[in-house]
């Protein structure tokens, strides 16, 4: 019997300390593979990422620059679905700021500041893009599960105020000196910049309520933006192209979207459009040769040269994909410059928010009386630095390189044909399409010129340029779907349907006949 | 061999001589045979010394031998028999036929922690297999041979290697695997199913309770061969099956009339793309009519460097047909069993090898067992099992859609235009760039298939073991106590080996990788349990158990990956180009138990069943403790009402209990909670999280923590190698309890004509809920999600058996007959508070299958609108209406199977019909082919025509160039003819303005590839029935006559032939592309891709001796 214990309990006995109990089971309900918090300078970092707006994705088809003419991979439809969601970025906003003041910072602190920023950039887009949202009772997790929404204008003025307490507390910040953020992708950590950047922002998001400046004039929109531009010291605006808040793309980790592993599969997928390019011919614009190429048939087959600006061709928006494509097939259309944007990993950094459109913005104000000024000069200036962000001398040449047929190899130099392109910023400025003649052409003007200016550069802001202003002009076919019409807002997120529909039907009600309608006028449209 | 023959009765014998030594004292030594009434020997009777507890019990062949003195009583007893009792004479041999029991049919059937029960006590539905039935036809996993043997057990088998079937039970996926007592973690290729006696399917959580909220959905109990430990001495049994796959039921419909391209246009480059003039990279089957006219193919010779022209021919009609071989698969099993008097012993190996109809692609299966009794004394017994199994393959498939898969590349996405036997395509590689360059026709999406099925590899190993020692001590004839250890391990490792100039989604760069998962699980329980058996005053009977489990669990897993690769070809994590990318996983749980059961009999009249557990887990938001209970009832009601002659047996059956559930998950897979978003794959807070962007998550059993209820930040490294940290963005209600599930289950058995019809039937509703729900919120709280204790469901469900012998033993013909038939329903009966729709479209009382999907915008009398051409151009394909509709139900109304069996004397032929009616799916194939212009059916009728005119037309083609050209397909239906945009209501999707709207029929001609990828981009076009019908199985059998055998050392022998998925019934063509049994039992919205699925053809010999 003892013997039979010894062989048959021992490794029973065995087996249990084996499996034996160390840790609690208050220990074993933990997840120990994710923290339970972290610092501030990595929320920052994860916020930063999540303000980029690339280049490469719908919006430049809500814009018109550069579309599809393959349905199998996307198509040029305004059959908008929900907007973007930042809900869940400000809540890490909100985390950041609470964890910069866990560790230690005082109440106003460069996260704080920032902070404000972020909340104003966030709010204000999603507001543009979808009309009333909720923001005061917003943010609150538990604490209000079905927040309400607030009117866009509440929105926008709260959405003004925080830039202003923004610039305030960098400046405080800058001045006490020793300053700084972890985790910032665009400036590691200089406030300055990041001022620089709050105060464009804001001429930017003035300017959106481009028709309300009369109309509620309890905003004080004109006094507003003429406060910042008469007092540089108070409100240090972009000095040049130096201080745009860009996004860099880096190889291996961050491949600008065209590259020569996609070439094989986009490059022929996608054409330019003729709002865009139609422009840039219009304007014996340079900048063509840098973005596009010129359409292969009217240079292989009809034997145009291939720096005419005849050569170069964009398809109609609005035309059916069939036929787009069947003539993308047939070389009738100008693709994007291959040597630009598909010869390297890293393509061009994508502006965010920049001094090209800043002066544009600036122009925009004094042509519409909202400050004093000579519109002029920013204009051209604007321009300008448009040109030297593609490489273009105001007076010299450049080279153009355009893919040539038949060849096997996207980064290899030696399968571009290259064309010395003389440029000469007078012949250029004086054309009466150029010129700035002031008054509504002028107006048309700088939004034509800060449309070019913002090709592949800060997301949507073309297509909300375009719904105030209707510069420059978009067109609509079967291709566009939504019964041949641009579509005027994006729809709320789906989960307000069903988790806040009391609040989401008094909003649908209040603003667009109780229907979530793409084709519905938000406030600041009207 | 009959060398062998000598030896192995030299061994038997030997054997026997040694173990039975107390055999040979006594008065007289007589034996003697029992048989059935159709003189069929019964093994295991007991036949006993009245008086006396002197007992044995008869042989596999019925025998029995024994000792007695002249005059002495023997009592033979069986269940289901009447008991016999035998006065000795003079005579030393005694044939004795039992009478089957009529009245009571005392079938016993293992229940939850291996308890056997006779089933006229049983409360609830359960329903046994024999192991035995499977492993005559067997499928290379073993559960698969479950479909159609068991009313309202599904199992949605694949024909992938390692592709794991989803079984599921009453529509819930069944995970909860249970060998002899104990559960294992097991993915059932671990299973050996030559050592597995009986499948007991437990199908609902009363029968299942006592084993935790790990069977809320049932559970499989499945019970291994021990030894017969009636037959003393050596047996030696063989198992061995070879079985071919040959011939398909399903196979991709694809056209060979036109050859890849776009815009009906083609010409090879450089296979890269992008070149203005070659549409020879990522391209679609819309290229060229196959007519012989000359243009540059991958393969044209190039003359001054300029790529010739060869003829455009459909020189590849039959690729993927040529490209799959006949698979084959081999099994061989070995079991000893080595009885005594006071032990059993067996010992078996198995092996496993499937040779893929996929070029190149295996997987083989090792298993041994061991199981060992004995008893030291009559009241002390000891047992031991232990099982090993290894799974290993250096190459097995990955089907998921996308470059990995050979059905994209041969079926969807390439031409007829290459020849998979051309000698430079089977070459793989280019010359003088082995294994650098692959051959192809295009090297930016597809790939050349030997490449893709030799070279671009992944490898499998996955060991498994299980076992347990337990001793059991009979305190007296009412108590015993048992205390069990067992121990469920494995630990798996998963390599890819990708190649260079391989490019799958997300890894485009063509420099290979090199990928390891690893995994360990270990598990350990515990169980103490004390069994009871007390009768009193010969009415009332009590018996049950009580006990305790503790078990824990630990599970680690890593997923490490090069980002690519410096030097081809080496795959090494120290050959990675850029920093390896690497990410972890640990968890634990704990979890005490204790358990208790009462089965009361009252006389021949009612058994009232209760069991109760309490768990102590460590898998919620807190430590928990909480219970689940149930109870049941079951009344013979023949027993004690005089029923017609006719019936033989009826039994009414009640049952009800309370399930509670954890946060754990059965399966886990490769890199949960990870970080890694380098290689384009989904990241987030997740187990199933799978860090690359293209094939499938293996998953693999795991039932621990899945930490869902608690709260916690998450990292990445969104840019240049930074660590960005991101908020929980789930919210969690205070106190989350255990989800439920209550179940009451309602059911009959009858049987017919002395037995020989048999019917039960089962009704159950399940009601589900308050369940752990993580619930969408309004995103407007700064969070995405709310975990809380809602939502309320109920199931409906309904299930027939009819077993039948409509001829029995009539000149030595039998004929067995078993229907099942099942159907269930479930529709939501309470929402998560405040909302008034749940998952945006379904409200209270719906069916919670119901299936959204896209539809064309129609006119009120049922025509598709069309697009309007804008300046005469374009136009003329189906509006789209940007609100998801109602498709139908993805459920099957009901499922059904017949099993015949038909045998006359030693040949039997057994054949199996089942299938599914009702329910909707959407085939992805489908909409991927007819997209593509892969698809037969674009080759065909009015697309065909239109096709051809396009091509025709096309300048590039050089046919009949016409710069005009705008197509010629005309699309049904109409177009709005006023200029009025429809306007839809955001929430239905209803047309607001059709009043508005005026009509004229669709004149507007489109390009088809246009027209066909808008179209068949809509849900509505791709939707298909999920009706079908196979014939399963069929199996004709032998057994060799006893008479045959008995001069050979051979006890038992018989050779099965058989075939396997031998038939698709499926009514519309359109569709035969996909073979639902994947997908019949889940609520899937869109198939996948899959293989071919194929007939298999086997042969099965069993011997024994």
């Amino acid at each position: 019997m003892k013997k039979i214990f010894r062989l048959y309990l021992l490794p029973a006995l065995m087996l249990l300390t084996v499996s034996s109990c160390k840790k609690s089971y208050e220990d074993l309900t933990k997840n120990p593979n994710v923290p339970q918090t972290v610092p501030a300078s990595l929320l920052f970092n994860g916020i930063a990422n999540s303000m980029v707006d690339f280049p490469d994705n719908e919006n430049e088809i809500y814009c018109q620059y550069y579309i599809y003419n393959y349905n199998y991979y996307g198509n040029n439809t305004y059959n908008f679905g929900s907007g973007d969601n930042y809900y869940t970025t400000l809540k890490n906003v909100l985390l950041m700021e609470q964890q910069a003041l866990t560790a230690g910072s005082p109440a106003v602190n460069p996260y704080s500041a920032l902070g404000k920023f972020f909340r104003a950039y966030f709010f204000s887009k999603m507001s543009l893009e979808e009309g009333d949202i909720p923001m005061t009772e917003a943010l609150k997790g538990l604490g209000n599960l079905t927040p309400k929404y607030d009117s866009q204008k509440v929105v926008m003025t709260q959405c003004l105020a925080w830039l202003d307490g923004a610039n305030s507390d960098l400046a405080t910040l800058i001045a006490a000196g020793g300053n700084s953020v972890g985790g910032d992708i665009f400036f590691n950590g200089d406030l300055t910049k990041w001022q620089k950047t709050v105060n464009a922002f804001k001429l930017r998001l003035l300017l959106e309520l481009s028709k309300k400046a009369t109309t509620d004039a309890d905003m004080n929109i004109p006094a507003q933006f003429a406060a910042i531009v008469n007092d540089p010291a108070k409100y240090p605006l972009m000095q040049s192209a130096a201080d745009n808040l860009l996004y860099t793309f880096v190889s291996p980790t961050n491949y600008y979207p065209m590259s020569p592993d996609n070439f094989g599969q986009n490059g022929s997928r996608q054409n330019t459009s003729q709002t865009y390019v139609q422009l840039l011919t219009t304007l014996k614009d340079p900048r063509v040769y840098v973005t596009a190429e010129p359409a292969r048939h009217f240079v292989d087959d009809l034997h145009q040269s291939p720096t005419d600006f005849a050569s170069f061709v964009g398809a109609d928006p609005g035309l059916d994909l069939g036929v787009m494509y069947s003539n993308a097939g047939l070389g009738l259309y100008s693709f994007i410059n291959r040597k630009h944007y598909y010869s390297t990993y890293t393509g061009e950094p994508s502006i965010q928010i920049g001094y090209e459109e800043q002066e544009f913005n600036i122009a925009e104000g004094i042509n519409r009386g909202w400050v004093a000024g000579n519109a002029e000069t920013h204009y051209i200036a604007a321009i300008q630095a448009s040109m030297a962000y593609y490489s273009i001398p105001t007076t010299g040449s450049f080279t153009a390189y355009f893919y040539r047929p038949g060849s096997t190899d996207v980064t290899n130099i030696g399968n571009y044909d290259t064309y010395t392109i003389n440029t000469d910023w007078a012949a250029y400025y004086a054309q009466a399409a150029v010129k700035y003649a002031g008054g509504a052409t002028g107006l048309t003007q700088i939004l034509q010129q800060k449309y070019l200016a913002l090709f592949r550069h800060s997301g949507l802001e073309s297509y909300f340029t375009y719904r105030r202003t209707g510069v420059p002009t978009f067109t609509t076919g079967p291709g566009t779907s939504n019964g041949q019409r641009i579509a005027w807002r994006f729809q709320y997120p789906s989960s307000e349907r069903t988790a806040n529909t009391a609040n989401y039907n008094t909003a649908l009600q209040s603003q667009y006949a109780g229907n979530d309608d793409i084709n519905g006028v938000m406030w600041l449209l009207k | 061999m009959k060398q062998l023959y000598v030896h192995f009765r030299t061994l038997i014998t030997a054997l026997l001589l040694c173990l039975s030594p107390a055999l040979l004292f006594g008065q007289i030594k007589i034996g003697g045979t029992v048989t059935d009434e159709n003189k069929q020997p019964l093994p295991g009777v007991s036949v006993t010394l009245k008086g006396t507890t002197k007992g044995t019990v008869t042989d596999l062949n019925g025998r029995f031998l024994f000792t007695v003195e002249k005059g002495q009583v023997l009592s033979f007893r069986f269940l289901g028999y009447v008991p016999q009792e035998v006065t000795i004479g003079d005579q030393a041999n005694y044939n004795v036929t039992l009478i089957a029991d009529t009245k009571s049919l005392n079938e016993v059937v293992v229940t939850a922690l291996g308890v056997k029960k006779e089933t006229r006590r049983i409360g609830y539905a359960t329903q046994t297999v024999n192991g035995a039935d499977l492993t005559t036809a067997r499928d290379p996993n073993p559960i698969n041979g479950l479909i159609g043997k068991v009313a309202g057990l599904s199992v949605g088998a694949t024909s992938e290697i390692l592709g794991v079937p989803n079984v599921t039970i009453r529509g819930n996926t069944v995970s909860l695997y249970v060998v002899d007592g104990l559960p294992i973690n097991s993915d059932t290729f671990d299973l050996s199913p030559d050592d597995i006696d009986t499948y007991t399917i437990l199908k609902g959580p009363a029968a299942a309770a006592l084993y935790g909220s790990r069977a809320q959905y049932g559970a499989i109990l499945i019970t291994t061969k021990k030894g017969n430990s009636n037959k003393k001495g050596l047996t030696v049994d063989i198992n061995s099956s070879t079985v071919i796959n040959k011939g398909f039921t399903a196979f991709p419909r694809i056209q060979n009339k036109f050859g890849p391209g776009e815009n009906t246009y083609y010409q090879f480059v450089d296979g890269r793309g992008g070149a203005p003039g070659g549409v020879d990279s990522d391209y679609d089957v819309w290229g060229p009519y196959f007519n012989g006219q000359l243009i540059p193919q991958y393969d044209s010779p190039i003359v001054n460097g300029v790529r010739q022209g060869t003829p455009w021919t459909a020189r590849g009609a039959n690729n993927l047909a040529n490209f799959l071989r006949t698979g084959y698969q081999t099994n061989n099993d070995i079991a000893l069993t080595a009885n005594g008097d006071n032990y059993t012993t067996r010992f078996s190996v198995s092996q496993q090898h499937q040779n893929s109809y996929i070029p190149f692609q295996y997987l083989d299966v090792a298993n041994a067992n061991f199981f060992a009794s004995f008893n030291p004394t009559s009241r002390l017994k000891f047992e031991a099992s232990i099982d090993f199994n290894r799974q290993t393959t250096d190459n097995y498939p990955d089907v998921q859609y996308g470059p990995n898969s050979i059905i994209y590349n041969m079926a969807i996405w390439t031409g007829a235009d290459w020849d998979v036997n051309a000698p430079d395509i089977k070459g793989i590689w280019q010359p003088g760039k082995v294994g650098v360059a692959s051959v192809f026709e295009e090297y930016t999406r597809y790939h050349n298939p030997w490449f893709l099925t030799k070279i671009w590899t992944r490898g499998h190993t996955k060991n498994d073991t299980y076992g347990y020692i337990s001793g059991n001590y009979k305190i007296d004839n009412h108590l015993n106590v048992t205390l069990k250890n067992q121990i469920s391990t494995y630990n798996l490792l998963h390599t890819e080996n990708l190649p260079y100039s391989a490019h799958p989604y997300g890894r485009e760069g063509n420099q290979g990788d090199y990928r390891e998962d690893r995994r360990d699980l270990f598990e350990n329980n515990t169980l103490l349990t004390l069994n009871y058996d007390y009768t009193v005053k010969k009415f009332l009977n009590l018996s049950g158990l009580v006990g305790g489990n503790l078990r824990s669990f630990k599970y680690n897993s890593s997923w490490v990956s090069t980002d690519y690769l410096n030097v081809p070809g080496v795959y090494a994590f120290s050959n990675s180009k850029n920093p390896i990318q690497a990410t972890s996983f640990n968890s634990a749980e704990r979890q005490l138990s204790i358990f208790g059961s009462l089965d009361a009999s009252f006389g021949k009249f009612v058994t009232l069943s209760g069991t109760f557990r309490l768990e102590h887990s460590s898998a919620l938001q807190n430590v928990a403790t909480y219970y689940y209970p149930s109870v049941s009832a079951a009344t013979v009601i023949s027993d004690y009402i005089k029923l017609p002659e006719f019936i033989s047996f009826l039994k009414a059956r009640f049952s009800y209990a309370n399930i509670r559930s954890d946060a754990t998950s059965t399966t886990i897979g490769p890199a949960p909670f990870s970080t890694i978003s380098a290689f384009g794959g989904s990241r987030g807070p997740s187990l199933f999280d799978n860090p690359i962007g293209y094939g499938t998550t293996y998953n693999s059993p795991y039932n621990g923590p899945d930490y869902s209820l608690l709260s916690s930040y998450s990292t990445g490294k969104p840019y240049n190698n930074q660590t960005a940290g991101y908020g929980p963005n789930s919210l969690f209600e205070k106190d989350i309890k255990t989800s439920t599930r209550v179940n009451y289950e309602e059911g009959f058995d009858i049987k017919f004509l002395q037995n020989r019809l048999g019917f039960s039937g089962t009704a159950f509703q399940y009601i589900d809920g308050p369940r752990i729900l993580d619930n969408p919120i309004s995103t407007a709280t700064g969070y995405t999600d709310e975990l809380i204790n809602a939502l309320k469901t109920k199931k409906t469900g309904y299930e027939l058996s009819l077993s039948g012998v409509p001829v029995k033993d009539l000149n030595g013909f039998t004929w067995n007959v078993l229907v099942n038939w099942s159907t269930y329903k479930e529709v939501y009966l309470e929402l998560p508070p405040g909302q008034s729709t749940y998952n945006t479209f379904f409200q209270k009382g719906d069916r919670v299958d119901k299936f959204y999907g896209s539809k064309f915008v129609r006119t009120p009398d049922g025509q598709i609108i069309n697009s309007s051409p804008k300046n005469g151009i374009g136009g003329g394909e189906p509006l789209v209406n940007p609100v998801p509709q109602y498709m139908g139900h993805l459920d099957p109304n009901y499922t059904w199977s017949i099993y015949n069996n038909v045998r006359y004397k030693s040949w039997s032929l057994g054949f199996q019909f089942d299938g599914s009616v009702g329910g909707v799916t959407a085939d992805y194939v489908h909409n991927k082919t007819m997209r593509g212009g892969a698809n037969a059916l674009t080759a065909q009728g009015a697309l065909g025509d239109a096709r051809y005119q396009d091509w025709l037309h096309f300048p590039a083609n050089n046919q009949q160039p016409d710069p005009n050209y705008k197509g010629s397909y005309v699309g049904q239906g109409v177009q709005v003819s006023n200029g009025v945009a429809p306007n839809f209501d955001s929430k239905t999707g209803a047309v607001l303005n059709y009043g508005a709207l005026q009509y004229a029929t669709n004149q507007t001609p489109a390009f088809v590839q246009e027209y066909a990828s808008e179209y068949y981009n809509v849900t509505e076009a791709n939707l298909m029935s999920k009706t079908y019908a196979k014939l399963r199985e069929v199996t004709i059998a032998y057994d060799f006559p006893k008479e045959w055998l008995q001069k050979t050392f051979i006890t038992k022998a018989s050779v099965s032939v058989y075939g396997r998925n031998l038939l698709y019934f499926y009514k519309n063509p359109e569709f035969k592309d996909v073979d639902l049994d994947q997908y019949a039992n889940s609520r899937t919205t869109l198939t996948g891709i899959q293989s071919p699925s194929v007939r298999s053809y086997g042969v099965n010999l069993k011997l024994s001796f």
